[in-house]
């Protein structure tokens, strides 16, 4: 037995009996399964998705980000160091962005696919425009000329267009997908 | 030693009622009043038992025109032995306190 059917024999049972009581009690019994199947299958995964790739996107600035500081604007190392110490407002809301986009668009589909397609769009967001935020961020602070290798806007919306693309195809395969009717018996 | 899954006081109260009344098909709502669990115990505890094994579950057709059909439980052979071997251990002490 799927857990739908668990809980949809739970709610039938509620509606034979006239115990008020036991009506309450299951009525808040399901709304407590329901949001606990909702954190479980939206908010853990999104969160998830947006701790790696958080990681990732860190990891790949230090990799390539500081070289892009260093070699294009023509910085001391004491310069280049202070501004990465520096706190950077632009990028902090980046992984805090993106967490509330996945979140939302898991919500807004309520299935697991949507929540990858949202931690998906995390995933690029975090993984291509948070270095090169952050690099113009502290580069910003200074006031220095700096020239994108990426135009953060181009790949902004390259991103979204992919996260929408994503979302897009889950909810033309959920239309016209095979469906599965809950068996009884 | 690990805990026995099914060693909780409102487990083993769900596996008596259970038993009790076995082989008679049982209803959510008898087994609620029988063990005086609230639905947010009871449910858990009948799904981890039918997903262990313990516990046959199936659909009953309402005999009221436009009511839906509900889940009626019933203990398999193995829950049923598993129901009988919780039970010993007390039924040996009530023995050796009368």
């Amino acid at each position: 037995m799927t857990p739908e059917e668990w809980n949809e024999g739970v709610r039938n049972e509620a509606e034979h009996v006239e115990d008020l009581e036991f009506r309450r009690d299951v009525a808040a019994h399901l709304r407590r399964e329901h949001w606990m199947t909702r954190f479980r299958t939206v908010v853990v995964p999104t969160l998830l998705f947006a701790a790696v790739f958080t990681c990732l996107g860190l990891a790949l600035y230090e990799l390539f980000g500081r070289g892009q500081v260093e070699t294009q604007a023509n910085l001391s190392p004491d310069d280049v160091m202070r501004f990465l110490n520096s706190p950077n407002q632009i990028w902090l809301r980046v992984p805090w962005g993106t967490v509330a986009l996945g979140f939302g668009l898991g919500l807004l589909r309520q299935s697991a696919g949507a929540v990858a397609a949202g931690g998906g769009l995390s995933v690029l967001l975090l993984w291509t425009v948070a270095p090169v935020l952050w690099a113009g961020g502290l580069l910003g602070v200074a006031g220095t000329p700096f020239e994108f290798i990426y135009d953060p806007n181009t790949v902004l919306a390259a991103a979204a267009w992919a996260g929408l693309a994503a979302l897009g195809g889950q909810v033309l395969r959920r239309r016209f997908g095979t469906s599965h009717r809950l068996s009884q018996g | 030693m690990p805990r026995s899954p099914n060693a909780s006081p409102q487990t083993q109260a769900v596996l008596q009622a259970l038993a009790h009344s076995h082989p008679t098909w049982t209803h959510g709502y008898d087994l609620s009043k029988a063990t005086d669990l609230k639905s947010g115990t009871l449910y858990p505890i009948l799904r981890r038992l039918h997903d262990a094994g313990l516990l046959d579950a199936r659909w009953e057709e309402s005999p009221i025109a436009g009511r839906p059909p509900r889940h009626i439980y019933q203990l398999t052979a193995k829950g049923l032995a598993v129901a009988r071997e919780k039970d010993r251990p007390a039924q040996r002490l009530k023995g050796a306190l009368t």
